[in-house]
């Protein structure tokens, strides 16, 4: 017995061991999947990388609904069945749309991206000694981080109107009210201008970057939205080293062998890479979907078809139609228009040319490199003309106007050519019609016209018949009457989750009519 | 009593004491002879064990003495003591299975309710999962099957206790795991499942769910045994959903085709209408039911060896399950391995060892894009063939209208193989440093690997519609290993009338899981499934976790009239940040035998025993994520600049460095009653539980700007709300082993009432599950003063017939967003503002049963056995998905031919609405989708015979002890008013395991009708 009481002995000091061995301190672990925020922007690939992310959001963006929605809810499309495309064309979207919900998501998680960017500048300066990056890294980070914040809160304010302003990184996961438009439209200028004093001018960043030129002219396009016309006139006067393409050369606008040419001023980019299936519809930035699948389905499915009211918008002689609208088999497409249209496995005219693969390749898919432009030159140039009418410079205007004329080879706005086809430019008046008509036929397809509609206070009247084969049905009892209320659909709902899980919104706080 | 009886047992005992007699005997039971049985006097704290061959001899026994005879699991036999010189005694197994008592390795706890499920009922069940082969067998237990092999199977333990991950504890030997796939039932000796907080605080951090405990199969002296045991059988589902033909598909795309122009009808005409009025389907008409669904085999052999000496003892296990699933190309096999072995190596150390080796392999019914498999089969045109003249899989055209997938060549051309290889295993010593002290170490081990191979390959359907020149290739490869480091010291002594017990544990737990996903694609080839190409990818991440515990347990019983037990533990998790990550889990306990008591004389009350209990447990399951108390930047959020991916870093979590512990108080109050020496049982437990600092991700307003999901932006786990849940479990076993034929019945009946107390601060309900698509909004919620998970919506009540009724009922109809019109659905205006919106939701379901039961009789004749099992569930709603496959129209689908009598014309009174092209109102979320899950369902009905040992001597040459041969029928009848294709509703998982898709039926693989067959020949 005295043997088994030294083991009891020894057994009663091994477990007074472990007790002490076991002690808290072996149990927190460490997290090696992630990257921790207070020790970052410390290289300049790891700064590259948070601007990098701030783009991320606009392909999960324009995978879809970036182009839907504008193009949805204007008069230059009519939508299939499809239910991603219907309920916008129809004005019958809700809060619950889980399309909406995307759109919104993307745009703030966007914002996102770029408020970690803008709210560790002084995190960067810190770093700079002894690191591989300069204050004008910096520089160059923060004015594309501006840039694209403003750009998110352009989508969001042109959608929704006011949104919660999240410009703080330290309180952005915070709930927030709404603001108002106006204050979401002071807070864009705020930071274009921001952008404009902090990026490099287009050849001296790298190509896909946002640009100096590319701040001024969306600058000057918010500025003209607002009605600031000798402030747009200032903005878009400093945007330089852009030009027209030739006529030959305008596919290029549109097509994926084209991108980032003299007359693109910004683009999102795609180029065609998937991670795993997950990654392509995953629709949330994370992973790799460089992919736009507008190719498919505007072109492939035809799900969103250029209206018959833009098409015959276009003069007969305009050689503009076949380089944006793909109609029948006297249409060619591809490489050095080697093919006849309709492509195979493609549903068939009308269908957009505009931003499909079929500029390079014969068939569409899914995986769609085509980047997204989000301005021209072209736009800038139609929007000088507009501003210098509103500031009473007629003749400036018709010039700017004139440019498009002349690139298209299309007649002069001021001729007797042009006079008879319906477009004088004598006065303010005709002037604003032949803006509206170029703006129309240039930039159809380019998710410009409802927001143009809006601001002309054309919504009403241009969106209420539907813009199919009857829309100019001169007995009215004929054109079909779309579900348009202006009170109501120049903005969409708010998403529900969104009032649902901010809890500093309420149901009060939905647009008006939803 | 009478003070002269009191005189008598008083007078017999000195007697007793003064001659003192030896009995000798042996008790025996179905197995054979009995060892370790309990052998004691009653009212005497006299008592020995029975040894390996069941023998026993016990002294100093007086005339007038009563001994019992017990063993856990059997029922109790007394014997009055009258001079005998041997007693044999025959124990029947007690088929309630219930107990006070349980052992867990880290000592005794007494006064709890604890379920046991013993081998024999479930060793002849063939079933992936233990939990399915649980349904029905244990009262508080409430299993939801998926109806694919391998599935997951739900288990809730006494209601709804956490919003989050609501599975039990599983523990295989002292080991804990999640990866019961991979025992097979033949190896289980007995499943305990504990379930009040005496037991369960035991189990400290993780025992809020429940705790199932799974002992399997250990050696056993004497001579060495050999059982096999193989069945074969038949899984069929014969029930259909009314689908249209053809020719009345075709008819309904022309009445489509009508409507173009008109409100609620499509832009366009159908084409192929359109294009060719007569077309007539050229003779197709595909019944995509009948190709989808199949006639699927099962086999199952398993084999068990044992033996061993009174120094070491041994027990190899074995076993091969098959099993199709009924939709095509799915199904299900494993193979296992068990060996376990104890050895006395000296008189104070037993070392032994369990080891249980497991491979299984699933496919799932696939889900691609999304589509619930049903909606595709259900959608499907008709005239579109299987298989095209040109060999392609069938598909529409991009004119038809209908984008319903081909759901043949979904299956066919996706493969998703899940292989799982899994270890659990221990060893243990057991030293004995004093009279009742013991010291045990154990360390075990959980390791699993799961790989996981998904080739999604290259396609085209005939119809031109879809195809994919791409083949993708995902592989995951993730291991899971897990070690427990146990070390208990144990007391456990009786002093007369005293007994006591007492332990301290100490236990180390470290788990990690490594997770590795490659992927790839290209168009080169699909018949490659490696990955090869330059667009090959690959990502890894791990999440360690650590748990530290010290527990303290005690229990006191005087004269086996009152008990008192208590625990104290105390759990150190990883998941809280470091000031937050321990938490103490006391719980006590009460009991009082009432038969015990002098006082007490009531004869036909064999046993009454009182008890209740109080105790806390914990949660700290928080999904696969590391550190949610920190910050973290997202690595992989990459852009494409300048054509080339470049590297995107950003936020993606939303820390929460509050996060703390779940914790729950849970009280039970019960008795147990014997009547007529245990022939009629009855027990009876009020449970009461409250959960606290519920554990749930909750979703960030989507401006948080946080990537998370593509539409509510990211959630974050936080400690939200107070979910109360309260309830009875019966349990009634009546038997009668008189004569030939021998039988017994036993049902139990639980109810459980959740109701959830508390969201938090701001007391806003949560929206929890979506199925999207093709709802865009979620499906339940969680909301204060409602059952957890209650489904929320509008509520239908038939379909406007007339503008006039709309009028009516909806005078601010006009001026609603989207007005209604005649034809669609009535729902009710809740909110009286005189229009339909979401503010006329409201609760339209719960899927929280009011109550579950089960009923099981047995029957023994001459050899015949015969075991019937049913079970139910009732007062239960589901959100039934198939609604809207069969009737949604919104899409040029098929439909169910119930869309025929849909509304066509003003003054149509029908049930069904009018075709409205495109997302729309008709099907927003509403008690449309609601109906009574509730069901009584013929689980098993077994025959078996074993053949007269006499023919089995003839033929086998003595070589073989018994030879069984037997029939069974699974899931045979099932009554229910639901109309889905199966009243159990498979659960689904998100990603974090969580159980909030309950009651939600997303057209999952039905439970088939099974027959089988089997033979058990024991050598």
């Amino acid at each position: 017995m005295k043997k088994i009481s030294n083991y009891f002995l020894g057994f009663a000091v091994l477990f007074a061991l472990l007790l002490i061995a076991a002690c808290d301190e072996d149990v927190p672990v460490e997290n090696t999947n992630a990257l921790n925020p207070e020790i970052f922007f410390e290289s300049r690939s790891q700064v590259e990388a948070a601007v990098n992310s701030a783009y991320n959001q606009f392909q999960t963006l324009y995978q879809r609904v970036g182009y839907v929605f504008p193009d949805a809810i204007s008069d230059e499309v009519v939508a299939s069945g499809d239910p991603n495309f219907a309920p916008y064309n129809r004005f019958e979207f809700n809060a619950t749309l889980d399309n909406i919900a995307l759109y919104w998501t993307a745009c703030f998680n966007g914002v996102g991206a770029c408020n970690f960017v803008i709210g560790n500048e002084d995190r960067m300066r810190a770093n700079t000694e002894g690191s591989d990056f300069s204050n004008e890294d910096i520089d160059n980070a923060l004015g594309q981080a501006y840039y694209l914040r403003a750009l998110y809160y352009y989508h969001l304010v042109k959608r929704f109107g006011g949104v919660p302003l999240k410009i703080d990184v330290l309180t952005a996961t915070e709930d927030q009210p709404r603001a108002t438009a106006d204050q979401v439209y002071n807070q864009i200028i705020a930071d274009l201008q921001m952008s404009t004093s902090l990026t490099s001018p287009k050849g001296a960043t790298e190509t896909g970057r946002v640009t100096k030129e590319a701040a001024y002219a969306m600058l000057g396009k918010v500025y003209l939205h607002r009605q600031l016309y000798p402030e747009a006139q200032d903005a878009f006067s400093n945007v330089i080293n852009h030009s027209l393409l030739p006529i030959e050369e305008y596919r290029d606008n549109f097509s994926e062998t084209g991108e980032h040419n003299d007359e693109s001023m910004f683009e999102i980019g795609y180029n065609g890479e998937v991670g795993t299936e997950a990654e392509r519809w995953a629709q949330t930035g994370i992973g790799t979907s460089e992919v736009t699948f507008r190719s498919q389905d505007y072109t492939g499915w035809a799900n969103a078809r250029p209206s018959t009211k833009v098409i015959e918008e276009f003069e007969e002689d305009d050689p503009r139609l076949d380089l944006a609208i793909l109609q029948d088999e006297d249409n060619t497409y591809g490489p050095g228009d080697a093919f006849q249209f309709p492509c195979p496995g493609c549903v068939g005219g009308p269908v957009w040319y505009k931003f499909s693969q079929l500029y390079d390749e014969q068939n569409v898919s899914q995986n769609s490199g085509v980047n997204v432009r989000i301005m021209r030159y072209a736009d800038v140039v139609l929007m000088q003309a507009e501003v210098e009418m509103n500031l009473g410079n007629n003749d400036v205007a018709v010039d700017f106007l004139n440019e498009i004329r002349d690139r298209a080879g299309m007649p002069r706005y001021g001729t007797a050519t042009m006079d008879a086809r319906g477009f004088p430019v004598n006065t303010r008046d005709q002037i604003f019609r032949a803006i509206v008509h170029e703006r129309f036929v240039e930039l159809c397809g380019e998710q410009v016209r409802f927001d143009d509609l809006v601001r002309w206070n054309l919504d009403d009247q241009e969106l209420s018949i539907f813009p199919d084969a009857n829309f100019n049905n001169p007995d009215p009892s004929l054109q079909v009457i779309r579900n348009y209320d202006p009170s109501v659909h120049r903005v969409m709902p708010i998403p529900q989750n969104e009032i649902d899980a901010n809890t500093q919104m309420s149901a009060g706080d939905q647009n008006p009519g939803y | 009593m009478k003070l002269k009886n009191l005189c008598i047992v008083f007078f017999l005992t000195i007697a007793g004491q003064i001659i003192g007699q030896t009995v000798t005997g042996t008790v025996t039971s179905n197995g054979g002879p009995l060892p370790g049985a309990n052998v004691t006097v009653k009212n005497q704290s006299k008592g020995v064990v029975t040894n390996f061959d069941g023998n026993y001899t016990l002294d100093n026994i007086s005339n007038g003495d009563v001994i019992v005879y017990s063993f856990v699991g059997f029922i109790s036999k007394e014997v009055s003591y009258s001079g005998q010189k041997e007693i044999n005694v025959f124990l029947d197994e007690d088929l309630v299975g219930l107990d006070e008592i349980v052992i867990v390795t880290y000592g005794t706890q007494r006064n709890t309710p604890v379920s046991v499920v013993k081998s024999e009922d479930l060793s002849e069940f063939p079933t992936a999962d233990l939990g399915q082969a649980l349904q029905g067998r244990a009262a508080g237990v409430t299993v939801t099957n998926g109806g694919s092999p391998g599935s997951q199977t739900l288990v809730q333990i006494r209601g709804v206790n956490t919003f989050g991950d609501g599975t039990p504890l599983y523990v295989v030997d002292g080991v804990f795991t999640n990866s019961i796939n991979s025992l097979d039932l033949s190896s289980v000796e007995k499943v305990d499942i504990l379930k009040d907080a005496a037991s369960l605080a035991v189990y400290g951090s993780r025992g809020t769910n429940g705790v199932v405990l799974i002992t399997t199969k250990k050696g056993k002296a004497g001579k060495t045994s050999f059982t096999v045991q193989a069945s074969a059988g038949i899984q069929e589902f014969n029930r259909r959903y009314d689908l249209m033909n053809t020719s009345q598909y075709i008819q309904f795309l022309r009445e489509i085709n009508a409507l173009v122009g008109q409100n609620g009808g499509p832009d366009d005409p159908i084409e192929r209408i359109n294009d060719n009025p007569l077309f007539d389907g050229n003779g197709i008409d595909t019944d995509w039911q009948d190709a989808y669904f199949r006639q699927a085999p099962l086999y199952n052999v398993n084999g068990n060896i044992n033996g061993g000496s009174e120094k070491a003892r041994f027990n190899i296990g074995f076993s091969r399950l098959s099993q199709d699933g009924v939709y095509i190309d799915t199904g299900f096999n494993r193979s296992t391995l068990n060996i376990n072995a104890d050895a006395s190596i000296a008189d104070w150390v037993d070392i032994g060892q369990t080891l249980a080796l497991a491979h299984s392999e699933t496919i799932l019914p696939e889900r691609f894009e999304g589509r619930d498999p049903l909606w595709n089969i259900i959608g499907q045109a008709p005239y579109v063939p299987v298989i095209d003249q040109n060999g392609l899989f069938g598909g529409t055209a991009s004119g038809d209208l209908n984008d319903a997938r081909n759901q043949i060549r979904v299956q066919e051309t996706n493969d998703n193989l899940s292989r799982f290889s899994s270890i659990i295993g221990s060893l243990y010593a057991t030293f004995k440093l004093a009279e009742g002290l013991t010291f045990r170490t154990q360390f075990g081990l959980n390791a699993n690997l799961n790989l996981f191979d998904a080739q999604n390959r290259a396609f085209e359907e005939g119809g031109g519609r879809f195809e994919n020149p791409i083949n993708f290739i995902t592989k995951n490869r993730q291991t899971v290993s897990q070690t427990i480091f146990t070390n208990t010291l144990a007391f456990d002594k009786t002093y007369g009338k005293h007994s006591v017990n007492a332990s301290a544990v100490l236990e180390q737990t470290k788990i990690k899981l490594e997770s590795a996903s490659i992927s790839d694609n290209n168009t080169v080839s699909s018949s490659i499934p490696e990955v090869f190409s330059p667009n090959a990818r690959a990502t890894s991440f791990s999440v360690p976790e650590n748990l530290n515990s010290v527990l303290f347990l005690g229990g006191y019983e005087f004269d086996k009239r009152y008990s008192v037990s208590a625990s104290g533990r105390r759990d150190t998790s990883s998941r809280f940040a470091p000031e937050n990550a321990s938490e103490w889990f006391f719980s006590g306990a009460l009991g009082w035998n009432v038969t015990n008591e002098s006082f007490f004389n009531v004869d036909w009350i064999n046993n009454l025993k009182l008890r209740a209990s109080y105790g806390e447990t914990g949660n700290n399951r928080t999904g696969n994520t590391v550190n949610q108390f920190l910050p973290t930047l997202g690595l992989n959020l990459p852009s494409s600049i300048n054509n080339e991916t470049a590297t995107g870093i950003s936020p993606n979590n939303a820390a929460n460095p509050d996060i703390r512990w779940e914790t729950q108080i849970k009280q039970n109050y019960g008795f147990n009653l014997g009547i007529l020496n245990d022939q009629i049982q009855v027990t009876v437990d009020y449970f009461k539980n409250r959960s606290e600092d519920l554990l749930i991700p909750v979703e960030l307003a989507a401006s948080a700007g946080i990537p998370g999901n593509a539409q509510t932006g990211p959630s974050v786990i936080r400690n939200v709300g107070i979910v109360d849940v309260k309830g009875f479990e019966f349990t009634l076993g009546y038997n009668d082993y008189k004569g030939d034929f021998k039988w017994n019945f036993w049902a139990n009946l639980t109810t459980a009432q959740n109701v959830v107390e508390s969201l938090g601060v701001s007391g806003e309900p949560i929206e929890r599950a979506r199925l999207n698509p093709p709802f865009a909004a979620p499906l339940n919620r969680l909301a204060v003063g409602e059952a957890p998970f209650h489904f929320f919506g509008l509520v239908a009540d038939g379909v406007f017939s007339t503008q006039e009724q709309i009028d009516a009922e909806l005078p601010n109809n006009s001026s609603a967003a989207v007005p209604v019109q005649p034809g669609d659905v009535r729902y009710l205006d809740i909110s009286g503002n005189g229009q339909i919106g979401l503010e006329d939701r409201a609760v339209i379901g719960d899927p929280n049963p009011d109550f579950t039961y089960s009923v099981n009789l047995r029957a023994e004749y001459k050899g015949w056995d015969f075991n019937v099992l049913l079970n139910g569930v009732q007062g239960v709603d589901a959100f039934n998905s198939n609604i809207y496959y069969l009737e949604g129209l919104d899409n040029g689908l098929n439909y169910g031919t119930r869309v025929i009598r849909r509304w066509q014309n003003p003054g149509d009174i029908t049930d069904i609405p009018r075709f409205r092209f495109g997302s729309n109102i008709n099907n927003e979320i509403s008690s449309r989708y609601i109906e009574d899950a509730s069901y009584l369902r013929l689980r098993n009905v077994t025959v078996g015979y074993n053949l007269p040992s006499n023919w089995i001597n003839k033929s086998g040459n003595g070589l073989i002890k018994k030879l069984r041969v037997y029939v069974q029928g699974q899931n045979l009848l099932t009554l229910t008013n639901y109309t889905g294709l199966d009243p159990e509703i498979a659960p689904f998982y998100n990603a974090l395991g969580l159980v909030d898709g309950l009651g939600i039926d997303r057209s999952a693989q039905p439970r088939p009708v099974t027959v089988l067959s089997g033979i058990q020949i024991e050598f």
